[in-house]
Order: C-alpha cells, then sequence, then structure tokens
C-alpha cells in the first residue's frame, strides 16, 4: 500500500515538471531541454530561502516558483521568440543554461546532502494505515495545481487561446490573439509548475545537482508516451511512470530500480512510436 | 461613397525579390469587391500584409477612415479588419462551437456574440448540428463554411476572403459565392473577396482588380475585366 502512495506522489510531481515542457512543446513547437535545470534551480533557490535566509518553507516554495514563472517569461522573450525557426540555436543556448546551472548547483552542494526542510510532520492514519503527512500534503498540492491547471485549459480564454495557439498559429493570429503574449503566459506558467515540482522533490529526494537530469529523462520519456497535444494522455502516462517508478525502486536494488523503468518505456515506445494518446496515435 | 479600406502603394519584399509592387486597392463600403490573379501572383501577400501577418516594406492601409498602417493584427481584427486565410487555418482538435467562440476573441459584447452565432447558424445550419465535432474531421466544405462562420464571429465591417473555393467541387463553390453574397446583402459588410476562380470571383462581386506577378495590370466593374484583352489572353486562353 505504500508503494501505491508513493507512485501516485511521484507520478503527479512527474505531471506538475510534464506539463510545462508539453505545454512549450505543443505551443513553439521546440524541446525547452532546460526545464530539468530550471526544475533544480527552484528547488535549490527554495532550499536556500529557508536555509540561508531563514525564510518558512511553504513562502519559499511559492517566491521560488514566482521567480521561476518570471525565468519562464524571461526565456520566451529571449529565446523562444527569437529563434522559433531555428531549433539548433535554442538548443544550443538550453545546453548553455544546463551547465551553467548545474556547475553552479555543483559548487554549492558539493558533496553535502541538501534537503529542503518537510513541509508537513507527522503521520495519518487512513483507513487504518498511517501516511506521512509530508506525501499526503505534496500529493495534495500537487493534485490541487493540476486540477487547476486543466481547469485553465478546458474552461477559460486563456486556456482556449493556447490550444489555438498550439494548434494553427497563424490561425490564432488572425483571430486577433497575441500569441507571443499566450506563449509567454504559457512559459511562465510551466516554468513556476515545474520549480513548485523542483521544491516538492527536494523535500522528498533531496537536491542534487543532477536532479533536473533525472526529471528531464522523466519528462521526455513521459511526453513521448502521451504522444503530441495530449493533455489527458499527459496525467495517465504521468501517473503509470509514478508507478514503475515506485514499484521499480522496491522491487530492484541499486541502480536497476532507474533502469528498468526506463527499459519499459523504450520497449513501449518501440511498439507505438508516436506515442498512446497524441492526435495522430 | 466612402472607402471602408483603401490599400496605397503596397510593396512587400521577402528578401530581395518582390512580391508585390505599388498596389492600390479601393473597397467602397458596403461593396464586393475581388482581387484575381494566377498562382503566386501576390494575392495572398497582398491580404496578409494588409492584415499585418507579414510585414510591408512600403505603403499606407486606412480602415474605416483610420490609418492603420503600424496597427497590429490584433487591433485590426478589433477595429473589423478581418481576414479567413487561405488554407482556412482552423483549429482541427477543437469543436466546432470553440472554433466559432475564438474567432469573437477581441470582443466582450455578449449579446452580440450570441447574436452572431445565432447568424451563423441561420447561414450555416450544418454548423449547429455539428457544434461539437472536431474541426479537422469535417468535410473541405464544411471547414471553408465554418472558416467563413470564424470570421464572421469577429464582427468585420470588412470581410476578406482568401481562395474559399480552393479544393472545393463546383458545387460547393456555387454555395459559398451564395452565401458570401448573403452575407453582404443582410449583414452589409464590406467583401474582399481574392480568388482564381474568375466565375466565383465575377458572380460575387462587382468591381474587380487584377494581379499579374506582384502588379496590378487591370481594374474595374466585373463587366469591363470580362471583356479586358490582358484578363481574356491570361484566363480564358485567348
Ligand atoms: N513567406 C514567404 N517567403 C518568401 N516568399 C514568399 C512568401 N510568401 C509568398 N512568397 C512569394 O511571393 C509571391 C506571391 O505569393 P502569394 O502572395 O502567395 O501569391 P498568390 O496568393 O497570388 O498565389 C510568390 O512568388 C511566392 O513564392
Ligand atoms: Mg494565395
Amino acid at each position: 500500500m505504500q508503494i501505491v502512495i508513493n507512485a501516485l506522489v511521484l507520478g503527479i510531481m512527474y505531471i506538475l515538471a510534464a506539463l510545462g515542457f508539453a505545454f512549450i512543446f505543443n505551443m513553439l513547437g521546440t524541446i525547452n531541454l532546460g526545464h530539468g535545470a530550471l526544475y533544480m534551480v527552484g528547488a535549490y533557490l527554495c532550499y536556500y530561502l529557508c536555509a540561508a535566509a531563514g525564510i518558512n518553507n511553504w513562502i519559499a516554495m511559492i517566491i521560488s516558483a514566482a521567480v521561476l514563472a518570471v525565468v519562464g517569461l524571461l526565456l520566451e522573450r529571449v529565446m523562444f521568440r527569437l529563434f522559433l525557426d531555428n531549433f539548433d540555436r535554442i538548443v544550443m543556448i538550453s545546453v548553455g543554461i544546463i551547465t551553467i546551472c548545474q556547475t553552479i548547483a555543483n559548487l554549492l552542494t558539493g558533496s553535502k546532502a541538501l534537503v529542503i526542510p518537510s513541509y508537513a510532520n507527522g503521520l495519518t492514519t487512513i483507513f487504518g494505515m498511517s501516511i506521512s503527512n509530508e506525501r499526503l500534503v505534496t500529493f495534495g498540492v500537487g493534485l490541487l495545481l493540476l486540477l487547476a491547471t486543466l481547469y485553465v485549459v478546458n474552461y477559460t480564454a486563456l486556456g482556449r487561446q493556447m490550444e489555438a495557439v498550439a494548434q494553427d498559429r497563424l490561425g490564432a493570429a488572425l483571430q486577433g490573439i497575441n500569441t507571443n503574449r499566450v506563449s509567454a503566459a504559457v512559459c511562465a506558467i510551466g516554468v513556476g509548475l515545474a520549480a513548485v515540482a523542483g521544491c516538492f522533490m527536494g523535500a522528498y529526494l533531496g537536491l542534487s545537482s543532477s536532479m533536473g537530469d533525472t526529471m528531464n529523462l522523466r519528462i521526455l520519456m513521459l511526453v513521448m508516451l502521451a504522444g503530441a497535444g495530449s493533455m489527458n494522455g499527459i496525467i495517465i502516462t504521468g501517473t503509470v511512470m509514478g508507478f514503475l517508478d515506485a514499484i521499480c525502486q522496491m522491487a530492484f536494488a541499486g541502480n536497476a530500480g532507474s533502469a528498468v523503468p526506463i527499459i519499459i518505456i523504450v520497449i513501449l515506445l518501440l511498439i507505438k512510436p508516436k506515442g498512446f494518446f497524441g492526435h495522430d496515435a | 461613397m466612402s472607402n471602408i479600406l483603401e490599400i496605397r502603394d503596397l510593396t512587400v519584399m521577402f528578401g530581395k525579390s518582390i512580391a508585390v509592387h505599388d498596389v492600390n486597392i479601393n473597397v467602397p463600403e458596403g461593396g464586393i469587391v475581388t482581387l484575381i490573379g494566377s498562382n503566386g501572383a501576390g494575392k495572398s501577400t497582398t491580404l496578409n500584409a494588409t492584415l499585418g501577418i507579414v510585414p510591408m516594406t512600403r505603403g499606407t492601409i486606412s480602415f474605416n477612415g483610420e490609418d492603420v498602417t503600424h496597427a497590429s493584427t490584433s487591433e485590426k481584427v478589433r477595429k473589423g479588419l478581418v481576414l479567413a486565410p487561405e488554407g482556412r487555418h482552423l483549429f482541427p482538435y477543437l469543436s466546432v462551437y470553440k472554433n466559432l467562440i475564438l474567432g469573437a476573441t477581441q470582443r466582450k459584447d455578449k449579446e452580440g456574440i450570441q447574436q452572431d452565432l445565432e447568424f451563423c447558424f441561420e447561414l450555416f445550419p450544418i454548423l449547429k448540428d455539428r457544434l461539437k465535432q472536431k474541426a479537422g474531421t469535417m468535410s473541405g466544405g464544411q471547414q471553408q463554411m465554418l472558416a467563413i462562420a470564424r470570421a464572421m464571429m469577429a464582427n468585420p465591417k470588412l470581410l476578406c476572403l482568401d481562395e474559399p473555393s480552393l479544393g472545393l467541387a463546383p458545387a460547393v463553390i456555387e454555395d459559398i459565392g451564395e452565401k458570401v453574397r448573403e452575407i453582404n446583402r443582410t449583414k452589409g459588410t464590406s467583401i474582399l473577396l481574392v480568388e482564381q476562380n474568375v466565375h466565383l470571383a465575377f458572380g460575387t462581386a462587382s468591381y474587380c482588380y487584377t494581379l499579374q506577378v506582384g502588379e496590378l495590370v487591370a481594374e474595374g466593374t466585373v463587366e469591363e475585366i470580362r471583356n479586358n484583352d490582358v484578363v481574356k489572353k491570361a484566363y480564358f486562353g485567348g
């Protein structure tokens, strides 16, 4: 049963981190390779706001998410908008950003094991099972943010405009939609959500300069499995991946625990290269 | 009668090649004007530059008595200058309903939007039956109807149509032409119709401009252009 809880927590964190990546992918037709690095920066920022500045960790999380949302805005303005048709350049800039972020993280962390202070202490007993409040809170907030995002996408003008820009940028512009502004909003929301995931995962698994790479791998696989343009697909595959990770970490010792889920996913992708839920699936 | 749209000395260059050179077009208020020309003549470029979708190299655009040369596409749409583009550019995975509502992006008048929705359903009853269907799954003719209806949802003063006949069967083209005239008649919307299909163009419009490799070569009433030698040679092989 503990596995199910872990799986749900991991799954929802993967989904939060992947949403922004998928939004940017759908909307701008480009891959934000730096997404994992931004997720990591969100976690580190939260940690130092707590540890160095003594700020309450919830408030630190909110500040971190806000700061990274602004970073998302800037990225849209100075990178995606300018190089929309130049994938090579976007990749080069992204790799630069990743390298800088990781180097700084390495310098800061060194060999220390940094962990963001727990967001909630104690245990709660549900159906005769004790679950750590930390997990409950992580899952709860994650679920809330996910539902809020789904609501925005499906039931608001911004969501409609996001879909319009993603499906036909020129068509969207001709309806009078300010496509750049919509892209910017999406980058801000997407990177902000990744930061929140980073803040929770930094408390759950601790900080490391490679946490972004680990998450990037998850995100890439998740979005590929889901298929282009599918929101529901991301949620389903995110949950499945959470389960895979949680189960494999229990069942296999050491590195095999992280390798096995990847092998399973590669096999799934070989079976269905375009993903399971996308428009062209 | 005053002009709803005046395009002056419009020149558009893509790199070093001139796509449109010193084009002047007037659309009178409440009128239907057509711009014809063969493939690559610069028709779409003229419309796209007018809407601000491609940058103009030189020239001015005045709409409804106002200089909108430097206005953004959003502003132009809000003022009532609307384009249903070549290739339709619908949102294929969104429902017919959401496509229509997106056409009204720049509007705040809920009642007016509702009325225009009703107007679109009267004009194209098929759309009402297909409200929940994804736009991309409809037939070409239905998609063109949706493209025109979506443009009407912006409550345009001038509706620009770029080759609505493209890829459609003759009977459907006939129908589209009829609907365009109906829009003009019942709503008083001015129309700028870009076409390669001269049959549709002449059947719908009263005034005609002819574009050849980026330059206007003839203009006049549809009757005059029908009998114009240059146009005859280009279109009717003699
Ligand atoms: N985005 C573009 N970049 C470069 N050249 C273009 C672009 N759009 C159109 N052209 C060129 O401009 C000319 C006019 O094209 P277009 O306006 O599409 O003609 P039409 O609509 O009359 O068929 C063509 O030679 C075309 O190749
Ligand atoms: Mg054209």
